[in-house]
């Protein structure tokens, strides 16, 4: 089994590429830069999920959906926020397709085509600013601590399962605050939550630091980070946290009274971490024999196997072990049955 | 192979023996446990699993944030051992660019906990006030 994985000695790309196929996390799709979760990729991402959002609710923050479309127009009202996602766009143009008249199967309908285009988000910024205005009047109604998990397409030409695809999962907190302190203790909240769950469920160690003017986030006024090392000597962006200040607020003229009774722009921040999680756990512990997950985030953290076949009282002694294990909440697997049972018990003989 | 952190291996003689045999992932070590302690034994595996690994991936990342004063230093590591170099910069996008024009690797970041520290661009020799860290990235 361990000889179809390639060394990382030997080539560290094809290493990782063969751990996740080997662990059956994922597979490829027909559609270039984007990937099939598989359910074992999808367990982790779960319990990472879990694990994050439970976190976020513990410091106030809830949860919320917003649209998967976001007008063409609402992007270019933040300038640098659209000078920075321009270029990776999916843009919906139509709405409807017909059978082609001459017979070449299905085609796009003229005829239906949007008044304005859409976009498919690359980042939500700009649509929930955009609703945050008929939702902020007053400074009682901050600050908003709004979270959402959800996919978004960044049209990237050069993939990698998890670490970079077109279509990716994340989360993407979005918070309004009355104050640039109020927002800025925000960010820096995120991003010590962040850097604590990579170091305690994660296991991999990551270092707090600022991002430099030119690897911001665009629309931000300064981006903190989480930066990790994978085994091959290069580095891994595991999670942004961004101070954007008053920047959306101006672009979607989102303003509140504040306790003086005066108008003033909402302070915003937003944070993510992604799919790209996974990316980073397989290249920080898994070895030439295949994927190695830390505890914390192992769907199976135990399993039990027969040397050199089940026996009678073995599977007895098996599933208490395993029930106690379980008590104490410790997920466990049993592949304790021989072939000739496992057979009788298939599906497909019954 | 899909990265279960203990397997325990249960055989006839093992129970007639009154142990079990524990078999850690990340270490790939094994012992014999008697199995009135195991749960009590696979408990604490786990969590020694945890910190573990963390202090493995903790002490690699520690040994490869190497600092360079000059450029040959910065283009030397970069090639031989790679990581994290940590390095003074001047501050400009201008500087910044071109040593990732150069070399590839980018600023990964000004990092919160850094000392302040006078020193000079390892690029310009421009002066600077803390250390960043550079890397190849993903």
């Amino acid at each position: 089994m361990a000889k179809e994985i390639t060394p990382r000695s030997e080539d560290y790309s094809q290493w990782y590429l063969d751990i996740v196929r080997k662990a059956r996390m994922a597979d490829t799709s027909p559609v270039r830069g984007c990937m099939v979760i598989k359910p074992h990729g999808f367990a982790i991402w779960e319990k990472m999920r879990d694990a994050l959002d439970a976190m976020f609710k513990e410091t106030g923050h809830v949860n919320a959906y917003f649209p998967l479309f976001i007008p063409k127009s609402f992007l270019s009202k933040e300038a640098a926020h659209v000078e920075g996602f321009a270029k990776e766009c999916a843009v919906v143009t139509h709405y409807r397709l017909k059978n082609d008249p001459n017979g070449g199967g299905v085609i796009v309908d003229p005829e239906a085509k949007l008044e304005e285009e859409l976009i498919v988000r690359p980042t939500s910024e700009t649509i929930i600013w955009d609703t945050y205005k008929n939702w902020i009047q007053s400074y009682r109604d901050l600050p908003l601590l709004i979270n959402q998990w959800a996919n978004v397409v960044r049209w990237e030409m050069r993939t990698r399962p998890f670490l970079r695809t077109a279509e990716f999962l994340w989360q993407e907190g979005h918070t309004a605050h009355a104050s640039s302190e109020e927002a800025m203790q925000e960010t820096r909240l995120i991003l010590d939550i962040y850097a604590r769950f990579a170091e305690e469920y994660m296991a991999m160690p990551v270092i707090k630091g600022i991002k430099t003017e030119n690897e911001r986030f665009a629309g931000a006024d300064e981006t903190f980070c989480i930066e990790s090392l994978m085994q091959d000597g290069r580095a891994l962006q595991a999670g942004t946290s961004h101070f954007l200040g008053q920047n959306f607020a101006k672009a979607f003229d989102v303003q509140f009274l504040n306790k003086e009774n005066q108008l003033e722009h909402v302070w915003a921040t937003s944070w993510g971490v992604s799919t790209r999680l996974v990316g980073g756990l397989i290249m920080t512990h898994s070895d030439d024999e295949g994927l190695v997950l830390p505890p914390k985030l192992a769907p199976v953290q135990v399993v039990i196997v027969p040397i050199p076949k089940p026996a009678p009282g073995l599977m007895e002694t098996a599933e208490k072990i395993a029930a106690q294990l379980r008590a104490r909440s410790i997920s466990v697997k049993l592949t304790m049955m021989s072939k000739t049972a496992r057979a009788s018990n298939s599906p497909n003989t019954k | 192979m899909i990265g279960v952190p203990v397997r325990l291996g249960l055989g006839q003689r093992d129970i007639d023996a009154g142990q079990i045999e524990v078999a850690r992932r990340d270490t790939r070590e094994k012992n014999n446990v008697p199995l009135d302690t195991v749960v009590d034994h696979v408990a604490q595996l786990l969590d020694d699993i945890q910190a573990n690994l963390f202090n493995r991936a903790k002490a690699f990342r520690d040994a490869h944030i190497t600092p360079a004063d000059s450029w040959e230093e910065f283009e030397q590591i970069l090639e031989t051992k790679g990581g994290f170099i940590s390095a003074h910069w001047d501050g400009t996008t201008e500087t910044e660019l071109a040593i990732k024009e150069r070399t590839k690797a980018t600023i990964r970041c000004i990092p919160v906990d850094g000392p302040a520290e006078a020193g000079k661009c390892v690029l310009t020799g421009k002066p600077s006030t803390q250390r960043v860290l550079f890397a190849k990235a993903y």
